[in-house]
């Protein structure tokens, strides 16, 4: 009788988390794969099984390559700067300075803030002519006017700081828990024995924080595949498709066009890609990694 | 195969003072370190001893004061200037690196050519036991070993001066006995000048050439273990000293003419012994250890402690008469810092009258 009711409450305890879970992530995830191979449906006409047809239409699709390759380009600009620079960061308001909890506020700031409305004083920065850049490049150095949201050569490169912007303070929270983590004493080990300050971030800061550089690279890598509010705001994937990226063609293509099975099939793909680069991520440097 | 050895150097800690936020933790502290003698720091937390040994380490600087090493000062010099090597409470091993790598760590930062760096490894590890571990992460070692690998990373590079912070603290009480004893005999090998801080008196005594009692950021007295267990200079040092320390009571607890206001009277359980004539007493708790049999008698208001033979029978309420020979006597001012003092001879007379000659 007791472990029956035992039973009963664990249920019921673990129930709500379940349910969202089920709801919102495991029932979605499994109903795309299965529409990937839909057609999509339209009034009447009911949704039927096509095969593989979304999957040739991809491949065939320029938008999709290009975005792909928009992709890789946003990943390979944001990801080495933002963990660089949360890691110098990091060591910064962790060291001994005055005035530190103000920067450590403000490093940590585009991470509280809603990336929708920092795009907005983004866009300020960026409008051509009276922008916080424009009047800078002519107040300071007399240059022309430059448009770099409205030129498919600099759109990417615009929407890549500020992504490393917004990246950059919340892994910086990540590395300063780890190196708070580090006991001061090897520091004076160190000290005792010579070592210089580049020494010891060599040998022994950079590979104690290995474990956290792993976790906040695949979060890094996620990230780029699914930070795109800003890019709502600020270019809506333009010029010329060049600031889409994959997540963002997803939208269109499910939400602004309605083809609903093609975009399960998008999204399938990027799943699959995410999949393979986190557990991928996980083998190559499991083996460089020391937890403590 | 050749001998590690190093030459020592002379420490000298001239008036240095150093204070955080106002509180003041090592308060004009002089000391002399002779070359290759093993300095044994004491004192009950918060002394100012560890803060003493990281101003020697130059992991703190001084306030005012000196500090020279070799005749060189280097009172604002940083660590590696000063050419010594620290062993930490913590052992303060990387974690990531195996044994070999904490151990070649200083002589790697160094570029030491690789054949000696083996070369010397080798030398170390089997000196201390660890040959069989050197690939091993410290989470894979014991208490003991982890103790060991951080002693191999302080003596490899031949340091003139060894600092130690409460190295053994972190061992269980079999190990640290052994670990005593090899300590010492390395620096005694090796001839190194050794800062050994410690709040353990026994570590203090057996290891030492010279003990520093410290309190308040004071030196209290420094001199040799036997040196500081027979001539205690003051008040503190009588009853930190000594297991179980020495009694102390109101001198003019005992006599009945009440002299000897202002004095404190000091004498050593184990200097105390029960006859028939003497002081009497009343016995008021018994510890038996076996060996010894600690014995708290009540006088007057005052307790005293004695340290007897275990083969004394005693219970608890009996009368005895407790005596101790007049120079077991130590006496210190009251009040003040409790300086060592002769004591008037009429007052040593009277007590001496009291207790007589043990039997």
């Amino acid at each position: 009788m007791m472990h029956r009711r035992e039973w009963v409450y664990g249920w019921l305890f673990l129930s709500p988390a379940l349910v969202f879970l089920f709801a919102f992530t495991h029932y979605p995830a499994v109903k795309t794969v299965i529409s990937s191979f839909y057609s999509t449906p339209r009034g009447k006409r009911e949704a039927k099984f096509i095969g593989l047809e979304n999957y040739q239409t991809m491949l065939s699709d320029d938008v999709f390559w290009k975005v792909l390759g928009n992709n890789f380009w946003f990943a390979v600009g944001t990801i080495p700067i933002s963990i660089g620079l949360a890691l110098l960061m990091a060591l910064w308001v962790n060291s001994h300075l005055r005035g530190r909890t103000l920067s450590r506020v403000a490093f940590f700031a585009p991470t509280v803030l809603p990336l929708i409305a920092v795009a907005n004083i983004w866009m300020f920065f960026y409008t051509p002519g009276f922008g916080l850049i424009d009047q800078l490049r002519s107040g300071l150095f007399g240059l022309p006017a430059i448009n770099l949201l409205g030129n498919p050569d600099s759109v990417l490169a615009a929407v890549i700081v500020v992504a490393i912007w917004k990246e950059a303070g919340f892994f910086m929270i990540f590395y300063l828990a780890a190196l708070q983590s580090i006991p001061p004493v090897l520091r004076e080990a160190a000290d005792i024995e010579g070592a210089s300050r580049g020494y010891y971030l060599r040998r022994v800061l950079l590979p104690l924080l290995m474990p956290t550089t792993l976790f906040v690279s695949v979060n890094a890598v996620i990230n780029s595949f699914r930070l795109v509010d800003h890019i709502f705001v600020m270019t809506e994937g333009g010029p010329d498709n060049a600031s889409s990226l994959l997540l963002y063609y997803i939208y269109e293509t499910a939400f602004q066009y309605w083809q609903t099975g093609y975009a399960a099939t998008l999204t399938v793909v990027m799943l699959v890609l995410l999949s393979i680069l986190a557990i991928g991520q996980f083998f190559l440097f499991d083996r460089k990694v020391h937890y403590q | 195969m050749q001998e590690i050895t190093s030459k020592g150097q002379t420490i000298a800690v001239s008036d240095v003072s150093k204070a955080w936020d106002g509180v003041t933790a090592v308060d004009q502290v002089s000391l002399e370190i002779p070359a290759g003698t093993f300095t044994v720091l004491l004192g009950p937390s918060g002394c100012g001893k560890s803060t003493t040994l990281r101003i020697i380490a130059g992991l703190e600087f001084a306030d005012s004061g000196a500090v020279t090493i070799g005749g060189r000062d280097v009172t604002y010099e940083p660590p590696v200037k000063r050419d010594l090597a620290m062993v930490f409470q913590s052992y303060a091993l990387f974690p990531h690196l195996d044994v070999a790598e904490n151990i070649l760590f200083g002589l790697k930062v160094r570029r030491i050519g690789k054949s000696e760096q083996a070369e010397r490894l080798a030398k170390t590890a089997e000196m201390l036991g660890l040959s069989d571990y050197l690939h091993r992460k410290p989470a894979q070692l014991s208490g003991g070993q982890q103790q060991r690998v951080a002693l191999g990373r302080a003596i490899i590079a031949e340091k003139p001066v060894c600092l130690m912070d409460e190295p053994l603290s972190n061992l269980d009480a079999k190990l640290r006995n052994s670990m005593r004893t090899e300590i010492r005999e390395m620096q005694q090998k090796l001839g190194f000048s050794m800062v050994y801080v410690t709040h353990d008196q026994a570590e203090a005594i057996t290891m030492a050439d010279q003990v520093v009692v410290m309190r308040h950021g004071r030196i209290e007295q420094a001199g040799s273990p036997r040196r500081i267990y027979e001539q205690p200079a003051t008040r503190f040092v009588a009853g930190f000293i000594g297991t179980p320390p020495m009694n102390l009571i109101a001198a003019n607890a005992l006599t009945a003419s009440g002299s000897g206001a202002s004095l404190t009277l000091g004498v050593r359980p184990e200097n105390i012994t029960v006859g028939h004539t003497g002081l009497p007493a009343v016995v008021e708790h018994i510890e038996y250890l076996g060996a010894d049999l600690l014995v708290e008698c009540g006088v007057g208001e005052q307790r005293l402690l004695a340290r007897l033979s275990g083969a004394h029978q005693v219970q608890t309420g009996q009368q005895v008469r407790l005596q101790w020979a007049p120079q077991a006597m130590h006496f210190f001012e009251t009040s003040d810092r409790g300086r060592r003092v002769e004591a008037p001879a009429e007052l040593v007379d009277a007590l001496a009258g009291l207790v007589g000659q043990p039997d």
